[in-house]
């Protein structure tokens, strides 16, 4: 990575101002990285493109380069987007134009956040009129030192290739905790967006303390915090890992949900899969299906396929991937509709070393079939960046299609006993046959969106699936709608 | 003469004050186009009306500044309005309202380099230094203008408890002046009004009562009370002092600018009849029989 730099953006259409707002704020040029636009639409543009630690924002802008009128309504409409873009970045409102109905809007927008990790909340959004350009100068400078302050904090990062929004997410939460020092190591495949890490962070004379950071794109660290908060009263004892801090704000475009880290010794279930431990792997699962168990119903549901499949991915999402659809038309199935995880891929299980797992990711947690969980962790070993190399060539893609017969499908497994265990918790689970292969269609619809050399895999898990829905297709049921959602 | 201003004319003389109030808001928006004779009913109904808001609305139908209200020691604070002679009061609000803010787009820039680009040449020795002490004024000078255009924006009414509004206000005014400031009023108090006018006006009237009071010698004596109540037609704030007592000047002329304190840029009292103005309030000015001033604000913010 570059040295770390405060990521500025100036939004000013008046040129003498710009000019003389970049040589006060940035008289040391190393520590900052500055963009300037002089309309709108430039703005809109650049906080597409790119992620800041400030925006300096004039109200008077002109709606592009060639509309040279400036209006006060064009940057009200653009601070909106800066909020909506970038809600995790301080915005600073310098204009000759402010009225104290705007200031008293603006801040009641605002909110506030620990942007540095020192313990104190420091506003959002801050105003000043264009008169006042000292003490918005002195801010600008204090928010690039803080920022510096920040980057200094000792965190290593052996072999990851982390970004400068992931650092400073995993520095802020170590700032918090009065950390003097941390270092992080990956618990995942490393190749998504989203990284999973373990966080080890010291604190002098008092000792280190480990969590599991989870780092993403701001929306989806948001939107787990947000499931989590409704999820956790559902998660058995036990099972669940505690969110203890979550980074929503000053680090650009990214943010951290930091889990609790029960044991000191922690790997994801995957690593223990690709090294072929199936029977570590067993227990794994086994704990995980008595302890999901409260999750499970008896009542049925009546669903169409169609329903089922575009709850993990849409019809335009494989139109993009090239995929055909088949005709789901027609094909209902009764399910036991039941609290799910949704993504229990094996780096979302965590395993201590007794095998004890622990789920973690709740972003996708809902309401899906039982069997879903199960099949989800049972193939992830075929599917996932992180893991499916380890396992290749098994299965065949013949294996795949008629993946129900699991004596024949085993052939080659290099972790038979983790396969039939994911596979009994899916046939207790479910309702019965149909559910599992609707959801493992479902499922392995969803990994061919994602094209690359497992397409034609997944595609074959979900012809077999398919063929043999489409084969048993029932009658429809008079007494039982299959329900739209 | 319009069905409208016929309606109106004839609401002048309801028996509730809010029905002659709407009836005289209603002829502001057709003072332009009135008729000797309906002039003449609005100048009757101003003779006899007692309601202060009332009469200031219809003053504003009038074109004429409202005229100190009671007895005694009490007068009409000036407003900016009245700077503006001939002009319907609605537009010259709006007009006071423009040319404030065309004014301060073309020089808060201007000032705001300034004053970072002297603070870069002069480097240590700016705090001290004279064009510091003049860059302030004109830093003070743009703030009154910023504040006067907030005075003058169409309100935006909402309902909320007065009674932490005051509280907040007083606590940020006297964290800026070594005077303290006792909230006296009813707890839990909704009212209906805009915040940031009304805020305006608090705020002034608090600044210059603790303005007045800094200079008095014992503890005691620096104290700033502020209180709040309504009558059945009104909501009332008073901002009570023990300072020197409004200036004799202020009874006989009219407009802003007028300040008795040295240095003081002069338009915080008008600037808060402005905003109280927009609420279809007024602000009063007494002095007090035992020393000091008190400021009333008054308006029609009962939900």
């Amino acid at each position: 990575m570059t040295d770390p730099v405060c990521r500025l953006l100036l939004i000013e259409d008046d040129p003498h101002e710009a000019v003389m707002i970049e040589q006060q704020c940035c008289p040391d040029l190393t520590k900052v990285a500055l963009e300037h636009a002089s309309n709108a639409t430039d703005a809109e543009d650049t906080i597409k493109e790119s992620e800041f630690d400030l925006v300096i924002c004039d109200l008077a802008l002109p709606a592009d380069a060639r509309r040279g009128d400036a209006e006060v309504t064009e940057g009200q409409r653009l601070f909106q987007v800066v909020r909506d873009r970038l809600p995790g970045t301080p915005v600073y409102i310098l204009s000759g134009n402010l009225d104290l109905h705007m200031v008293r809007a603006f801040f009641a927008i605002g909110g506030s956040a620990d942007l540095y990790g020192a313990r104190t909340e420091e506003p959002l959004v801050n105003v000043y009129p264009k008169e006042d350009l000292p003490s918005c100068v002195d801010a600008v400078q204090a928010h690039i030192a803080k920022t510096g302050n920040l980057d200094g904090f000792p965190l290593e990062c052996p072999d990851l290739e982390l970004g400068l929004s992931d650092e400073r997410s995993l520095k802020i939460y170590a700032r918090t905790q009065g950390a003097s020092s941390g270092i992080i190591n990956p618990l995942d495949g490393g190749l998504s967006d989203a990284r999973t890490l373990k966080l080890e962070l010291t604190e002098d004379g008092v000792g280190s303390v480990r969590t599991v950071a989870k780092l993403g794109s701001l929306s989806k660290v948001r939107r787990e915090a947000e499931r989590f908060e409704l999820f956790a009263p559902h998660i058995p004892l036990g099972l669940g890992a505690h969110l203890l801090y979550v980074v929503k704000s000053g680090a650009g475009k990214r943010g951290a949900l930091i889990y609790e880290f029960a044991s000191d010794y922690t790997a994801p279930l995957a690593a223990k899969l690709i090294t072929g431990e199936g029977v570590a792997g067993a227990k794994a699962v086994g704990l995980l299906r008595a302890g999901l168990a409260v999750w499970s119903t008896e009542t049925t549901t009546p669903v169409t396929l169609t329903v089922l499949r575009r709850a993990l991915v849409s019809d335009m999402q494989l139109r993009d991937a090239g995929v055909d659809l088949p005709d789901e038309r027609g094909i209902e199935i009764e399910i036991h509709e039941a609290r799910s995880h949704r993504d229990m891929h094996g780096f979302n299980v965590l395993v201590n070393q007794d095998d004890e797992p622990t789920l973690i990711d709740y972003g996708e947690v809902g309401k899906a079939p039982a069997a879903l969980d199960p099949l989800t962790l049972e193939l992830c070993i075929h599917f996932h960046p992180g893991m499916d190399a380890a396992f290749a060539p098994w299965p065949s893609l013949e294996q795949a299609r008629t993946f129900l017969d699991l004596d024949r499908y085993l052939e080659g497994c290099p972790v038979p006993e983790f396969v039939k265990e994911c596979r009994a918790w899916a046939v207790e689970a479910a309702v019965g046959e149909r559910e599992i292969l609707a959801s493992a269609y479902a499922y392995s619809m969803r990994q061919a969106k994602y094209g690359g050399t497992t397409q034609e895999l997944a595609l074959a898990f979900a012809e077999g699936a398919y063929a043999r829905l489409r084969k048993r297709a029932r009658p429809k049921d008079a007494t039982s709608r299959p329900r739209d959602r | 003469m319009n069905d409208r201003v016929r309606a109106a004319l004839d609401g002048l003389k309801a028996e509730t004050e809010s029905g002659r109030l709407g009836a005289a808001r209603e002829l502001q928006e057709h003072a332009a186009e009135l008729s000797i004779e309906a002039e003449r009913e609005v100048s009757e109904a101003f003779a006899t009306e007692k309601v202060p808001w009332v009469r200031g609305a219809l003053a504003q139908v009038l074109d004429v500044g409202a005229p100190p209200i009671g007895v005694g020691h009490t007068i009409a604070a000036p407003r900016w309005d009245e700077q503006i002679e001939g002009a319907d009061p609605a537009v010259a609000r709006r007009a006071i309202n423009l040319s404030t803010k065309r004014v301060l787009h073309e020089v808060s820039a201007v000032v705001g380099r300034a004053r970072v680009a002297a603070r870069t040449d002069l480097s240590d020795a700016y705090p001290a230094s004279e064009t510091n002490r003049q860059l302030t004024y004109l830093y003070e000078l743009c703030q009154g203008l910023r504040t006067l255009a907030s005075a003058t924006v169409s309100p935006k009414l909402e309902e909320f408890d007065l009674s932490q509004e005051v509280s907040a206000l007083a606590e940020s005014v006297e964290g800026q002046l070594l005077v303290r400031i006792r909230p006296e009023g009813t707890p839990n108090f909704t009212v209906r009004a805009d915040r940031s006018l009304l805020g305006i006006a608090v705020r002034n009237l608090l600044v210059n009562a603790a303005e007045a009071t800094e200079s008095l010698r014992t503890d005691n004596d620096r104290v700033v009370v502020i209180t709040w109540g309504a009558s059945k037609k009104a909501v009332h704030i008073s901002v009570i002092d023990r300072g020197p007592g409004p200036a004799p000047f202020l009874a006989r002329s009219s407009g802003a600018g007028l300040s008795t304190k040295i240095g003081h840029s002069g338009y915080g009292l008008a600037t808060a009849s402005e905003a109280m103005r927009g609420l279809g309030g007024e602000v009063q000015l007494t002095r007090n029989e035992r020393g000091g001033a008190t400021a009333l604000i008054l308006w029609p913010g009962l939900p």
